[in-house]
């Protein structure tokens, strides 16, 4: 610590306790005698100020001896409060309303992983459908839907995929069961009520129930009325009707019906083509061949028989 | 443009000015810049502030300035991620999502540098670039960035800026990785 003696009554003292008054340095008491003898307004702002002793913290008061300390915004300052400055700590509400929610965010990504997963195997169910690939897309998406129970979205997709699966693979009564699944998450949407009704038509056939499959494929026909396939559709509906009947209404139903699917096909429609000859081959001969079976017996695509 | 009083915006998203201002903090410590005060939030403008000495070189100044910038962005990214899939994606209701999303766009909403910030990052990027501080040099269209962030808050960029860090991001992110 510093000690200064005052230029008019010669005291000395610590430096911290003396002023500068107009130039000189002096304690207290006679500061305030220097400045009350000039009027007021006549003294300059920078009249007078403390003396700060540069071996004294200015902020704990520690006294450093005769070196001098290092300064912080102009002041003294010993280490220790230096340190406190520029490694200033957070309050200690900060540090555990911080910790509590990195715990929470990481608690968060703990519980939340399965939405993560869910939407990663939504994505590339997604992008394998596109590429065709069914099996591995209604698996993806089955397993996004395991992961995710509550979105109904995700549901209904995993059906719709199962669904599309299971047409391919000549399952329609499966593929109906998961349209359903589909129709009951996602709602009416008219594309998937279209291979519902595909479906569920494709497993009355199967199941020889040709009531349901006529019922099926009207139902077909009123959504798609402009379609060669759908009117077709009813047409072997209708065949099969008579096939299994011998009723001569059903035979007309059915012609009628090739007619004017073949008016909407064109001529160049090899779908409808293949369909018609498989129709004309049940009314000639009353016997109900799967699309497979038909193929099999016919690799070429047509009954050489129907040909005139 | 809805005007609402800033101090009620601060007040709503009150966890992005303490994280805010606990990175400029952070970046004082780093550097070892003496802090003089801290007040993480008040109600009032500015909503909360660091006062602390000149930083000695253009670095110390550049990230005390930037900081929040750069926490602010992560801490949204870390607390959205988790929340958005289900809520977003999945539709699903669950409190403790909303609640991290709400706490990861307040925090990204403030994460750009305040006027202020600017003003001091410009004052100490001229006296550094007379000097030919690169980054000081490269500084220069940062804080004008800033300057222009600061005047598209009246047309919510700054809640723009969370909502697409916290939101856009991690599905963009997630779907490149899908």
């Amino acid at each position: 610590m510093r000690q200064v003696g005052c230029e008019q009554c010669g005291q000395v003292l610590p430096m911290n306790e003396m002023f500068i008054a107009l130039g000189r340095s002096l304690c207290e008491p006679c500061t305030e005698a220097e400045l009350t003898s000039h009027p007021e307004g006549e003294l300059p702002k920078d009249a007078v100020k403390r003396q700060v002793d540069p071996t004294v913290c200015a902020v704990c008061g520690e006294d450093n001896g005769d070196p001098e300390l290092r300064t912080l915004a102009g002041k003294p300052v010993c280490e220790n409060c230096e340190e406190s400055y520029r490694n200033r700590p957070y309050p200690r509400w900060l540090k555990i309303a911080f910790v509590t929610l990195v715990v929470l965010a990481v608690a968060s990504f703990a519980r939340n992983w399965r939405f993560l997963v869910a939407f990663v195997e939504e994505r590339q169910a997604q992008r394998a459908f596109k590429e065709g690939k069914f099996d591995r897309a209604s698996d993806l998406m089955s397993d996004a839907a395991a992961e995710a129970p509550e979105s109904k979205e995700i549901q209904g997709m995993a059906g719709f995929y199962s669904g599309i699966k299971f047409l391919v693979q000549e399952k329609p009564a499966e593929a109906a069961a998961a349209f359903r699944v589909a129709k009951d998450n996602l709602g009416p949407v008219p594309a998937f009520d279209q291979m519902l009704v595909q479906a569920e038509g494709a497993a009355a056939f199967d199941s020889k129930d040709y009531d349901k499959f006529l019922a099926k494929m009207q139902a077909m026909e009123r959504m798609r009325p402009g379609d060669a396939i759908a009117v077709a559709g009813v047409a072997s509906a209708y065949a099969c009707k008579y096939a299994v009947t011998g009723k001569e209404a059903f035979r007309k139903e059915a012609e009628q019906h090739i007619e004017r699917a073949a008016r909407i096909a064109g001529k160049a429609n090899k779908d409808f083509a293949e369909f018609e000859a498989r129709i004309r081959h049940r009314l000639r001969t009353r016997e109900i061949l799967s699309r497979q079976e038909y193929q099999r017996r016919f690799p070429s695509g047509t009954d050489s028989t129907s040909k005139p | 443009v809805i005007i609402i009083p800033g101090w009620l915006i601060s007040l709503a998203t009150f966890p992005g000015v303490i994280v805010h201002e606990a990175a400029h903090l952070f970046f004082c410590k780093v550097r070892r810049v003496a802090v003089f005060d801290v007040c993480y939030f008040r109600v009032g403008n500015p909503a909360g502030y660091v006062l602390h000495e000149r930083p000695d070189s253009f670095t110390s100044s550049f990230l005390i300035a930037v900081g929040p910038f750069l926490i602010n962005s992560l801490l949204c990214v870390l607390f959205c991620v988790p929340a958005f899939v289900p809520v977003k994606v999945f539709n699903v209701s669950d409190p403790a999502s909303y609640f991290l999303i709400w706490l990861g766009i307040s925090i990204g909403m403030h994460a750009f540098p305040s006027m202020q910030d600017a003003k001091v990052l410009w004052q100490e990027a001229k006296l550094a670039a007379g000097k030919l501080n690169p980054l000081a040099i490269l500084s220069f269209p940062l804080v004008i960035a800033i300057y222009a962030a600061n005047l598209g808050r009246i047309f919510w960029l700054d809640y723009l800026y969370g909502f697409a860090l916290g939101f856009l991001l991690p599905e963009m992110l997630l779907k490149q990785l899908a």
